[in-house]
């Protein structure tokens, strides 16, 4: 689901990494790509607060182990910021599905792995500026009992990638009342209060790792 | 220090209620001796032309010396009221040795009255009585040359109260001087948070020497009823500190039975009369009430040999000082006789010779063993996470900027490769210092675990975890070492279904891990020891550095069951 960015400005990025071959390597990386441009870098977590006060900020890729700190506390915020806070992808070296619950659980929009092949953070980067979520891992391994149809399972799938009821529709060849219909069934069955919520399950449970034919 | 600490209100409150009876106790013991006196429990009455007994307490000296009402006074202090018949004796003359002796009569021949004017007569019959002889009507009535006279009753009380104000200094000595010499950790750590309880209940029996010696049968009650009450703040406070919940519970019926054995036992010693033996034992029945709690804290009740084996002998030192202070209210309740020093002086003096040549240097040596264990896991700890730090910030972060350069130049091969070295240097990196303890807690570092044991178990491994709070980072490592131990012991010597539980909250953390294997011998830690397995031990050792109670037992219908109990304090 590569979708090049529908956004008619580029995606600004910034990197959060203690080690500083690897940031300057990874933010060349992406300078090079259509869409994107780099917002700075940033080797701690304070580092990271300054940057993105002084300048706009559309997705932040948020290293966990830095040095003896945790960035995790980045997504924990104390102060009060004037700015807006961009989205954040967790981008570490662990694959530990528990980092991704405890990222998911804090707000983040996505989970990379470093090792990970370029073009699946490429893709997590343009979901996250468009405020879908993008989970590398799976966040934790609670038991699912969610049953969904193949149609919900597609509401769902966008829903995730953050695309609005319109879009969702359109995608998908049916009216925006229907999709609101289908929301509305789904909100209403697994006691859900908003779309997030159902993106954040829907990723939690592993509801959409069934098997196409299924 | 392994040992339950409760809360410190409670220890507050007890303290509060201590401290109140003892100042009860000293007050009155201090009215008693300026404004009261000595009663030997008995009236006297004008009777016709000389004095008889009008009334006796009950319970009182005169009672048990068998004075009764009705009674003539033949002496009262050196007066004379009655003149009794009196015979001199001459021994038979020399020739005739068989013969009886002659009596002479001296004085009438019947008691007859001594004429005392009424004026006398009532102001002996206020008088302070130190002195009395007397006899019953009937015996007077029907004098003959073999009566006895008489009844003499010999009251010595007036002094005895003079001398029991002796005891105040001896119990305000060891309340004041205890209080700051527990306080001040003098005595140990341990009994610092008990200070008052301890120095109170080895004053009390002091304190209230002045009431008994009034010799009311009233304030000799209420003596006894301070007594046994300033043992209960103490017991209850050594009973708090025994280390498993069963054991608590039992000797917290054990005091409650004592205590009103003690009540009833401080009744019966004015109440009623028995040999002095059962005056000691009765007495010594209140020393009981802290005594069994506090043994029962010094030396776990149940002696199985993982407890042997991993307890620490830092432990020995606060066993003794456990025992120890249930111990010395015995030693005070025996010390009931002028001048108020024995044999509490001599048991005071016997501790200080044993902790200062046996006790004490015995645990700086444990303690030295221990820190120097410790050292060395801590420095294992450290060493660990050093490497891992050097393993993920350098190697990892390379290998990562290498897969990503073959990637880039086309060769997925070798970034797969790649990937394959940065996983297995991972699990490296885990299996030295798990990040997710640093970075999420040890409940999620639990779930993790859990997962990875599970594959290796052949069966279900189920974590239950309730953490809103995270305990500070050197208990959560522990938690998660022993957690690690017995899991791996679980999987080695136990069966699944294995059960995981953690629970953090504000007030501690508690981590179980429970098998259904066939159970863990009883002399385990003994034999793992001997055969070099140190992984028992080491779960003890972790849990006794951050001052947690690490209970390991086999469930009478087979498992083990592994339990941590955390405490903040």
């Amino acid at each position: 689901m590569t979708e090049p960015s529908e956004a008619a400005h580029p995606i600004r990025v910034a990197i959060v990494d203690d080690h500083p071959v690897l940031r300057e390597g990874t933010a060349a990386l992406l300078a090079a790509q259509p869409g994107l441009e780099m917002a700075g870098v940033a080797g701690t977590i304070e580092e990271a607060t300054a940057l993105v006060e002084s300048t706009e900020v559309d997705v932040l890729l948020l290293d966990i182990r830095l040095g003896t700190d945790s960035g995790l506390r980045w997504l924990t915020p104390a102060g009060e910021s004037t700015r807006p806070r961009p989205a954040v992808i967790v981008l570490t070296s662990y694959d530990y599905p528990q980092y991704a619950e405890a990222a998911l659980r804090l707000g983040a929009s996505g989970f990379v792995l470093k090792t990970a092949p370029i073009a699946e953070l490429l893709d997590a980067i343009r979901r996250a500026a468009a405020g879908g979520l993008a989970f590398a891992v799976r966040p934790s391994a609670a038991a699912s009992h969610v049953r969904l149809s193949e149609r919900e399972l597609d509401v769902v799938r966008l829903v995730v990638d953050g695309r609005s009821n319109d879009e969702i529709a359109a995608r998908l060849g049916i009216g925006a009342k229907t999709v609101e219909s289908h929301l509305r069934r789904l909100f209403e069955r697994l006691d859900i209060a908003s779309r997030t919520e159902l993106a954040t399950r829907a990723l939690r449970e592993g509801w959409l790792e069934v098997p196409p034919s299924s | 220090m392994t040992e339950p600490s409760p809360p410190p209100t409670t220890d507050r409150t007890r303290a509060w209620i201590a401290a109140g009876l003892a100042a009860l106790a000293l007050t009155m013991s201090l009215l008693v001796l300026l404004f009261g006196r000595y009663e030997p429990g008995l009236r006297l009455a004008v009777s016709g032309d000389g004095l008889v007994v009008a009334e006796v307490l009950p319970f009182s000296p005169a009672d048990r010396d068998g004075v009764r009402a009705g009674m003539r006074v033949i002496n009262i202090n050196d007066r004379q009221l009655i003149r009794i018949p009196q015979y001199s004796y001459t021994d038979p003359p020399p020739d005739q040795p068989d013969a009886s002796p002659t009596a002479t009569l001296i004085g009438p021949s019947q008691p007859t009255a001594v004429p005392t004017s009424a004026e006398d007569l009532l102001q002996l019959a206020s008088a302070r009585i130190d002195r009395l002889d007397l006899a019953t009507p009937d015996e007077l009535a029907n004098w003959s040359q073999e009566s006895n006279c008489c009844w003499g009753v010999f009251y010595p009380g007036y002094s005895a109260l003079s001398q029991a104000s002796l005891a105040l200094l001896p119990g305000l000595a060891i309340l004041l001087l205890g209080i700051w010499f527990l306080d001040t950790g003098r005595g140990g750590e341990s009994l610092r948070p008990i200070a008052v309880p301890a120095a109170a209940a080895a004053a009390m029996p002091l304190l209230v020497q002045p009431l008994r010696a009034t010799a009311m049968p009233d304030l000799a009650i209420l003596a006894g009823l301070l007594t046994v009450a300033a043992m209960i703040p103490l017991a209850h406070a050594l009973a708090e500190r025994i280390e498993t919940a069963r054991d608590r519970q039992l000797a917290t019926i054990a005091i409650a039975l004592l205590s009103v054995i003690g009540a009833i036992s401080a009744i019966l010693l004015v109440t009623s009369y028995g040999e002095s033996g059962d005056m000691a034992l009765r007495w010594a029945s209140i020393g009981a009430i802290p005594l069994v709690p506090g043994i029962a804290a010094a030396l776990p009740l149940n002696l199985g040999g993982l407890r042997a084996a991993g307890r620490s002998s830092r432990n020995l030192l606060r066993s003794t000082e456990l025992a120890l202070a249930g111990a010395t209210p015995l030693f005070a309740i025996l010390t009931n006789d002028t001048p108020y020093l024995w044999p509490i002086a001599g048991w005071f003096a016997a501790i200080a010779i044993a902790g200062r040549y046996t006790v004490r240097p015995l645990a700086r040596l444990a303690t030295r063993a221990q820190l120097q264990r410790d050292l060395v896991v801590a420095a294992t700890e450290a060493e660990r996470a050093r490497v891992a730090a050097d393993i993920h910030d350098d190697a990892l972060q390379e290998l990562t900027l290498l897969v990503r350069r073959l990637e880039t130049a086309g060769d997925a091969e070798g970034a797969e490769m790649g990937r394959t070295i940065a996983d297995r240097l991972r699990a490296i990196c885990g299996d030295l210092r798990l990040p997710i303890l640093d970075d999420l807690g040890v409940g999620p570092a639990l779930d993790w675990l859990v997962l990875r044991i599970e594959r290796l178990a052949g069966g279900e491994v189920r974590l239950e975890r309730v953490d809103g709070t995270r305990p500070p980072a050197d208990v959560e490592l522990a938690i998660f070492r022993v957690a690690q131990e017995a899991l791996a012991n679980a999987v080695k010597h136990g069966r699944p279904p294995i059960v995981v539980r953690y629970r953090a909250t504000d007030s501690g953390a508690s981590l179980s891990i429970d098998d259904a294997g066939p159970g863990i011998a009883a002399d385990a830690g003994a034999t793992a020891e001997k055969g070099g397995h140190f992984g028992l031990l080491n779960m003890q050792q972790r849990a006794e550095q951050i001052g947690a109670i690490l209970d390991i037992r086999r469930w009478p219908a087979g498992g083990t069951h592994v339990a941590l109990e955390w405490r903040r304090r």
